[in-house]
């Protein structure tokens, strides 16, 4: 099966090819076919991992297994390209494929009737198509295609109901900050082709063998590991939406909730821990520690900022978006203090339980028609199903521990910061209180106490979305078996892809750090997530503490959070504001200066200069022919006729041109003449 | 002389003696008109067909005159070493000859030749049947045609004022020649006036050469003299009057004031052979005396020498310039051929300092002595570029300038049915509005005027791209020992492209603007078949200009007596 | 002399037979005119199929040697020959043009004002563009070059916008100043490099090497480069391009974005940097920092527009940067490695073939909806996505493309120019890659204006693109996403020419 694996993404290609042309006339308008395919995929993603875990072909392939195309010629070498398969990106397909047909499933009911329909699900194949094609890449270049394409889809599904102007404003702005990003990727694979000559990871040739010729010192005394490092980093920060450029995420909740479920919760947002992840021997080559350190603060940061915001929200999507910012700044941030394993399996659990969330919340606002959780509550009774699941994926948020995935997860992240960094570890456990507490906001503002308007009449969701919930809560809490820290499946399968060398870096770094259960780091996240949940509880459920109370003193603490901090404005003020600006500086320099002053300017003068001779032959002739005339006139002459006098003038003026000429003759020659007596009295 | 030479000059005196039969037959069928002559061949067809036929003489005269050299056209230039005799007419005491017929010489007669053709060919069409004084009309063209052969051939001072005033008084009636049109009359007036002031410097200027330089008029004689007279300025004045005498004929600034209103108020078919035929003469005894005479010294220092640079500069930008604004397009194809002279005029300089210099008299054969020849004269393969500039653009010139002439002619000419003469030009004819939407209604003409005057502005494929090309190479070749060269090469170069712009603004009108008039204009099949020819030769030079090119570069060696090739 | 010596000189003047055959036909005799045409574009078209096919990647490259040679003597006093002979510089192009004429053509069945002109005019257009691609002499070169210089100017002038004559002459005057700079500088290195016109001889010379010939190589070099980059064109002379563009009939923009701004490109490949390598290497600077500002400035500018053409004009000045850029870092001399050098030029010529297709395509889709809406004005459309989808999947297509979205040609193009630039100069990456955002942003900006938001009420009954319109995009559409994937199908063509080209600087 494993030499099968480039069909995985071929499939929902075709797929997306056929329910463009013909998704009218496909079965199920298209969506049977997208749906067809993307099972497909998963069955061949869940072959290929029971090969590779179980089958013992990871063992027989060395933990790799590669194919490669020639694909660019540069002069006599050749770039090759092609897809490769270990663990990691086994366990990516597998998140991928899982929760692209589970969210497909749920699409029907939830995209039905809708008049674009046919083209949702070709967007949704081109989705699976370009990210698993991403995740199976052995090539940056391939990578970054794929990379691209992902974001592309991501800018068409949120564009998707484009007729609304908030839809494609959102579409835009996720497309261009996540290039902003995006450039950043693209200078670091330039830098590291340039060094290490390769565009492949793997193999003799590759850029994981060659690293050592990246780590020379380059500008500003860093090494260019860690510039490389910093460069791809900018991607992940563009793609899973890291503070600065995190702004496009909350935005992107105008897409429909499948997608948001799907694209901005489970898989593309995570693509960037997954880049940071395939590309660690980068930043474990990094003799200066820097570009980790970075990812790592940048990371927590980004969790606990996105946090706070996360409390203040009203729209159920978008308290969900931060909090997936919040949770990608998590595995960012674990990534960053050598939590690699722990990164990636956070990545894994909260692909479900957040895919979980966002389709819940589909099933909420389509039992409701309303986004703001202002308007709802109750919904415990109406919405069954959705609320179990809802639940179940928000403890396993929290990270309520043993019984949820998330629990695992979490605890492994705090586990490893509290071996390498304290400071993230604290930034950490605040994020796991905050989550909390915004969570429960939610929950008990949408499924408890009474409805809030009248005019909503709920609903449970058609079977074909909650078939799809219920087996994203199966998973939201046994996902999470494969990493407990006494049978840690997952790190077990995990470490050996970084290749040997960079396998003994990464234990030197975590060198005399418990592996197993670690009571501290247990109590901290259990605690201060409970605490989150209190907090809510007695906040919003059993209002023992009156939040009015508070907002004279921290009113404008509430403000500024409520409006997340005023980033967007910022950015419209100096970046949007600035950019427009230099456009039309330019163009008034080119259409005045360059075109008008210049260009025509030339243009002018020649035919000004036209004009002057013109004017020249016309008034110096015409002129002194009237001169002649009138002295021909008054003296009472025989030459009375005008071309008669046009002619002696024209005689007049071959003479004086002649005497000119001749005086101009004569003076050069008696100039010269004049020296001959002298050089020869001097000789 | 053999008298078997005098074969060469036999287009020249077959052109004479045409003239005087169309004369006497044309008298006679005046008397009797519907009968006779009139009636089997109408007498005005007979002038074309004795130039045409006249064009085969010259060809062969100029088959002759490179069989007098020992070559053959077929054959491109060897590299061997051999003397190239012209045939000298006339000679005088001392072995200098009034006369010589060299192949630059007989090809100057075919370019004549065959413009006047063009020009009658213009001339049927543009004053119809009923022409009053056709027969006068044609032969005194012919006798111009054959003042212009006399004048390529002349390496005299007398022989050149000779064809040169003859020439002049044959133009003054031809200009004038529409005599009920006062604009007419002006024209010839003026021109003539003006003319006759220039003959007369020139005149001044010969005598004083012909007075420094010991006696002689034989232009190889004056230089030899001049070499010894260099140092007098009286010397310098008789070279510069008599430029004065040949830039009044090439119009080159400040000699053309005469140019716009005669071109203007000429007949078309007579402004067209103004600015071609007669041109050319002015053209070759420039170059000859540039080259035999007046070559400069090394380094170059003489004042008139840059008087020379500058007019020519001046030329081409005063041209062009004062083109943009007119609204008649005779007037501003007069200012268009000024600065056509400026462009050629960089090939005479060219020519001249590849070819003359005192340092250049060279072989017996006027029975000079012989000095040393030039390295890079006997490196021949480069010389070409030189003259060819010159011979080449004439060549482009004729056609294309009589072109748009022709063109002209026919659109401007009010209607056949009119009362020829009379109206002859309608005034508003020419006028360059009159030609808004001409595509749509005659496309040929508009397509074919398109041609001319986009070759005019010398870009590709047409004749006039060639021409530049030969006369811009020269001038970068011999550049590197006289820089001001590429200074001309470049202000030709700028000079193409403000030409550009108005020869294309008639374009515009032609094929942009809405059709003033909707009638269709028609003319006879004579004019049509110049258009054709001129149209065929202008795009197709750049095809055959393999077999025309070593034509001329064979051509090069003989316009100065005694180079060795 | 090659077996296939016939091939190009058939390409280039099958058409002007054509046009010759169009004036003869009766002008009232509309379709019989527009099928003639087509006809006989198609046999250029599948000739140049043929050659690419029959190209022989691993063959010899200029100036080491030409495939489907032809060296005639011409005017062999001076050297000048009729010579054609092709390399991987210019099998694409030759393709291109031919592909891009066709299609014009089949775009251009609408006009209906004086076809008989138009389609003739057309047709010799396709001569000169043709002849200068396989030219491998310097008169030949030179006289292709103007000689695609006068149909456009027609095109423009008769068929044109309201301001066309205005931008007919200013096309024509500008470029006609470049190109007769040019003809100095030709006939310059004619006397200096031999006395040959032949483009291999004169590569083959090694000219103005050393430093007494430092002034007349500046001047040489000077006068070729502004003949070029007035054609491409670069900053700070670029401003007839808008002008042109804009009033230009759609397949007159086509073809002049196509096809005649690579003549430019085409010069800086086969004539500046082959034979002036010392003086190429000296200057190399210049070109890049005005291609880095072509870059940033032309994407800046092109924001700010509101006419839908004009900004697909200045993304054109943008695009173009990429071209001048690589061809820059491709002759910068010892500033990059081998390699670099290889791959920014393979990339410049891979963004002149994607800019062909997809700037010709964006110029198409212009034509298609002015056609409909008789405005361009961007602020007249928007959510026209839901009423005329497979022209917003088009368009979307083309302009996703243009921006540089990976899995087409122009990624493919701009990864390779940023690539080598790198090596030469990183800031000039750094400030490129700024242009790279700035473009995106105001092609999805256009995206957004165009097919995005609320449907303007003026065009609740806009037909969507027909049959004539999506036949003529889609063939490009096809290529830039099967170049784009699969770029070993091309660029194993182009590098050959890279290898050679950058085999003869330092």
């Amino acid at each position: 099966m494993i030499e099968h694996a480039w069909l995985i993404p071929l499939l929902p290609v075709i797929a997306f090819g056929l329910v463009l042309l013909f998704g009218r006339k496909a079965p199920g308008n298209g969506a049977y076919v997208a749906i067809a395919a993307i099972c497909a995929s998963l069955a061949m993603s869940l072959a290929v991992a029971f090969q590779w875990f179980l089958g013992g072909a990871s063992a027989a392939h060395n933990g790799l297994y590669s194919v490669t195309i020639q694909w660019m010629p540069v002069g006599s070498q050749m770039i090759d390209m092609g897809f490769s398969i270990d663990a990691l990106s086994v366990v990516m397909l597998l998140v991928v494929t899982i929760v692209a047909s589970l969210v497909q499933i749920y699409s029907i009911g939830y995209m039905h009737g809708d008049p674009r329909y046919p083209r949702y699900f070709a967007y949704h194949s081109l989705f699976a198509a370009a990210m698993l094609t991403l995740v199976i890449a052995n090539n940056v270049v391939l990578m970054f295609m794929s990379w691209e394409l992902v974001g592309l889809t991501s800018y068409l599904l949120i564009g998707f109901w484009f007729e609304r102007p908030s839809a494609m404003r959102a579409a835009k702005k996720a497309f261009l900050v996540t290039r902003v990003g995006d450039v950043g990727f693209l200078a670091g694979i330039i830098l590291i082709y340039l060094k290490t000559g390769s565009l492949n990871l793997f193999g003799d040739a590759g850029v994981f063998e060659n690293l050592t010729r990246l780590d020379v010192i380059g500008p500003w005394g860093l090494p260019l590991t860690a510039i490389a490092g910093l460069l791809l980093f900018c991607g992940a920060v563009g793609k899973s939406a890291q503070f600065p450029l995190h702004v496009w995420l909350p935005d992107a909740m105008e897409g429909p909730t499948p997608v948001s479920a799907l694209i901005h919760a489970a898989t593309m947002v995570a693509a960037g821990v997954y880049l940071v992840a395939r590309m660690y021997p980068v930043y474990l080559a990094d003799s200066s520690g820097m570009a980790l350190q970075v990812v790592a603060y940048v990371g927590a940061f980004t969790a606990l900022f996105a946090a706070t915001i996360g409390i203040a929200q009203n729209d159920i999507k978008r308290v969900l978006a931060y909090s997936t910012v919040s949770q990608l700044g998590y595995m960012i941030m674990s990534l960053g203090v050598f939590g690699y394993v722990a990164g990636m399996f956070h990545l894994f659990t909260h692909a479900f339980f957040k895919a979980n969330l966002f389709l819940g919340s589909g099933s909420v606002i389509h039992g409701t028609g309303t986004q703001d959780i202002r308007e709802m509550g109750g919904l415990k009774k109406k919405m069954p199903w959705t609320y179990w699941t809802f639940l179940i994926s928000t403890l396993s948020l929290c990270g309520i521990p043993f019984v949820t995935a998330g629990g695992w997860s979490k605890e492994e992240i705090l586990a490893v910061a509290w071996h390498t960094n304290r400071v993230v570890f604290v930034v950490g456990v605040l994020g796991a209180f905050t989550t909390a507490f915004y969570m429960f906001r939610l929950v008990y503002k949408t499924f408890y106490g009474e409805p809030r308007k009248h005019d909503i009449h709920a609903h449970e969701s058609p079977r074909v979305m909650l078939v799809p919930l219920v087996i994203l809560a199966f998973l939201a809490i046994f996902a999470g078996y494969v990493g407990t820290p006494w049978a840690n499946v997952f790190e077990r399968n995990l470490v050996p892809v970084l290749g040997h060398h960079y396998e003994q870096v990464l234990e030197n770094k975590l060198a005399g750090m418990h592996h197993g259960f670690n009571l501290t780091v247990f109590l901290f996240a259990t605690g201060s997530a409970l605490l989150g949940i209190f907090m809510a509880t007695i906040i919003w459920l059993k209002p023992v503490l009156r939040i009015e109370k508070l907002e004279p003193s921290f009113g404008w603490l509430a403000k500024l959070v409520e409006n997340k901090y005023y980033i967007d404005e910022i950015y419209q003020a100096t970046i949007i504001r600035g950019l427009m600006a230099a456009a039309w500086l330019a163009f008034a320099f080119d259409k005045w200066v360059i075109d008008y002053a210049i260009v025509n300017g030339v243009g002018y003068l020649t035919r000004l200069a036209s004009d002057l001779w013109g004017w020249f032959d016309r008034t110096f002739v015409d002129g002194l022919v009237n001169i002649i005339g009138w002295i021909t006139k008054t003296t009472g002459s025989a030459l009375r006729y005008l071309q008669t006098g046009v002619a002696q003038h024209y005689i007049f003026l071959l003479v004086s041109a002649l005497v000119v000429i001749s005086l101009a003759v004569i003076a050069g020659h008696i100039r010269e003449e004049a020296w001959i007596p002298i050089a020869g009295f001097y000789r | 002389m053999h008298i078997g030479d005098i074969k060469l000059i036999f287009p020249a005196i077959y052109m004479s003696a045409a003239a005087i039969v169309v004369l006497i037959l044309g008298v006679i069928a005046a008397r009797r008109p519907g009968k006779g002559l009139d009636h089997w061949l109408p007498s005005h067809y007979l002038a074309p067909v004795l130039v045409f036929s006249g064009l085969f003489f010259s060809a062969a005269a100029l088959i002759q005159s490179f069989a007098g050299m020992g070559l053959s056209i077929e054959v491109p230039i060897g590299s061997e070493m051999t003397r190239a005799p012209a045939v000298a007419l006339f000679v005088t005491s001392g072995g200098h000859a009034q006369l010589t017929v060299d192949p630059f010489a007989a090809i100057f007669t075919f370019i004549a030749f065959a413009g006047t053709l063009i020009v009658m060919l213009i001339s049927l069409d543009h004053f119809g049947e009923r022409q009053p004084h056709k027969a006068e009309y044609y032969s005194i063209l012919m006798f111009a045609t054959a003042a212009v052969s006399f004048a390529a051939s002349a390496t005299d001072l007398i022989a050149i004022y000779l064809s040169i005033e003859f020439l002049s008084l044959t133009s003054y009636v031809l200009a004038a020649f529409a005599k009920t049109d006062r604009r007419s009359g002006e024209a010839g007036l003026k021109y003539f006036l003006y003319g006759a002031a220039c003959s007369a410097i020139g005149l001044y200027g010969m005598s004083i050469l012909f007075g420094v330089t010991g006696g002689s008029t034989a232009l190889t004689a004056v230089a030899r003299g001049l070499e010894d007279a260099r140092a007098t300025g009286a010397a310098w004045v008789g070279v510069v009057f008599t430029l004065v005498g040949f830039g009044f004929k090439l119009a080159l600034v400040p000699f053309h004031f005469w140019a716009p209103d005669t071109y203007e108020g000429a007949p078309t078919p007579v402004a067209a052979f103004l600015s071609v035929v007669s041109k050319a003469a002015g053209l070759a005894v420039m170059t000859r005396f540039l080259t035999i005479v007046a070559a400069p010294d090394e380094p170059v220092s003489l004042s008139w020498y840059w008087i020379l640079v500058v007019l020519t500069a001046v030329s081409m930008f005063y041209g062009n310039l004062v083109a943009i604004p007119q609204r008649n397009i005779k007037r501003m194809l007069a200012y268009s051929s000024i600065a056509q002279v400026g462009y050629l005029m960089i090939g005479v300089l060219t020519a001249m300092h590849s070819f003359g210099g005192p340092g250049r008299l060279l072989s017996g054969f006027f029975g000079v002595p012989s000095a040393a020849v030039r390295s890079d004269v006997a490196n021949l393969d480069l010389v070409t570029w030189d003259m060819q500039g010159v011979l080449i653009y004439t060549l482009a010139y004729l056609f294309m300038n009589l072109g748009a002439f022709a063109v002209v002619s026919v659109v401007g000419k009010k209607n056949p049915l009119n009362p020829p003469l009379a109206n002859a030009e309608a005034y508003k004819g020419s006028e360059i509005e009159n030609y808004s939407g001409l595509m749509r209604r005659s496309p040929f003409y508009a397509t074919s005027l398109t041609v001319f005057l986009i070759s005019l502005a010398g870009v590709p494929p047409t004749a006039g791209f060639v021409g530049k090309l030969f006369i811009f190479g020269g001038a970068i070749r011999m550049g590197t020992s006289y820089p001001e060269l590429i200074v001309l090469a470049i202000i030709g170069v700028i000079n193409s492209v403000i030409s550009a712009y108005y020869y294309l603004n008639v374009v515009r009108l032609m094929f942009f603007a809405p059709a003033e008039g909707k009638s269709e204009i028609s003319a006879s099949i004579p004019a049509n078949t110049a258009i054709a020819i001129c149209l065929v030769t202008t795009l197709a030079l750049i095809v055959v200009v393999k077999p025309v090119a070593s034509l001329m570069s064979s051509a090069i060696y003989s316009v100065v007596p005694g180079v060795i090739r | 002399m090659d077996p296939n010596c016939w091939i190009l000189p058939l390409i280039t003047f099958v058409p002007l037979v054509g046009a010759l055959i169009v004036m003869f036909i009766p002008k009232s005799n509309y379709s019989a005119i527009k099928a003639t045409s087509i006809g006989i574009s198609l046999i250029p078209l599948a000739l140049s199929v043929w050659v690419w096919f029959a190209y022989d990647r691993s063959g010899p490259q200029f100036p080491h040697g030409i495939q489907f040679g032809v060296d005639a003597p011409w005017i062999p006093s001076l050297g000048v020959s009729f010579a054609m002979g092709a390399d991987g510089l210019s099998v694409p192009l030759i393709f291109l043009t031919a592909l891009l004429t066709t299609l014009s053509l089949v775009y251009s069945l609408v006009i209906n004002e004086r076809p008989k002109e138009y389609f003739w005019m057309f047709l010799l257009l396709e001569t000169g563009m043709m002849g200068v691609f396989v030219s491998l002499d310097f008169v030949l070169f030179f006289v292709f070059w103007e000689v695609s210089l006068v149909p456009m100017y027609f095109l423009i002038g008769i068929w044109g916008g309201p301001k066309r004559e205005y931008a007919a002459i200013k096309f024509f005057l500008y470029t006609m100043v470049g190109s007769m700079a040019m003809l100095l500088a030709i006939l310059a290195m004619y006397f200096n490099g031999g006395r040959t016109f032949n483009m291999i001889e004169l590569a083959k010379a090694g000219l103005f090497v050393g430093p007494e010939y430092a002034t007349v190589g500046a001047l040489v070099f000077w006068g070729l480069f502004l003949g070029f980059a007035i054609k491409v064109p670069m900053f700070p002379f670029h401003t007839w391009l808008p002008d042109a563009h804009v009033e230009a009939p759609t397949a007159g923009s086509v073809i002049l974005a196509g096809v005649l701004l690579k003549m430019g490109t085409y010069g800086f490949m086969r004539v500046l940097m082959p034979m002036l390598p010392e003086q190429f290497e000296r200057y190399w600077w210049i070109i890049a920092v005005l291609s880095v500002v072509a870059i940033i400035y032309g994407a800046f500018v092109a924001m700010a527009q509101w006419d839908f053409k004009k900004l697909i004009a200045y993304s054109s000045v943008n695009h173009m940067g990429y071209v001048t850029l690589g061809c820059a870092v491709a002759g910068s001399g010892a500033m990059a490695s081998q390699s670099s050098k290889i791959l920014a030029l393979n990339g410049a010529q891979m963004q002149v073939f994607s800019h062909g297709l997809l700037t010709g395509a964006l110029f198409l889709l212009v034509g298609v909806i002015y056609e409909r809406a008789h405005t361009r004005m961007l602020t007249d459309f928007g959510g026209l996505g839901a009423r005329i989808p497979v022209y917003a999947g088009m368009l979307s297509f083309c302009s996703l493309g243009s921006l540089g979205l990976p899995g087409m040609t122009g990624f493919i193009a701009e990864l390779s120019v940023l690539t080598g630039t790198y090596n030469a100069s990183p800031l000039l990456t750094g400030l490129a890659l700024i242009g790279v955002v700035v473009t995106a942003a105001f092609m999805l900006w256009t995206i957004q204006r165009v097919l995005l938001g609320p449907l303007n009420p003026r065009w609740e009954k806009m037909p969507d693109a027909d049959t004539r319109e999506v036949s003529s995009v889609a063939p490009l559409m096809a290529l830039t996403l099967l170049f784009g994937v699969m770029p070993m199908l091309i660029l194993t063509i182009f590098n050959g020419a890279s290898q050679a080209i950058v085999g003869l600087m330092h």
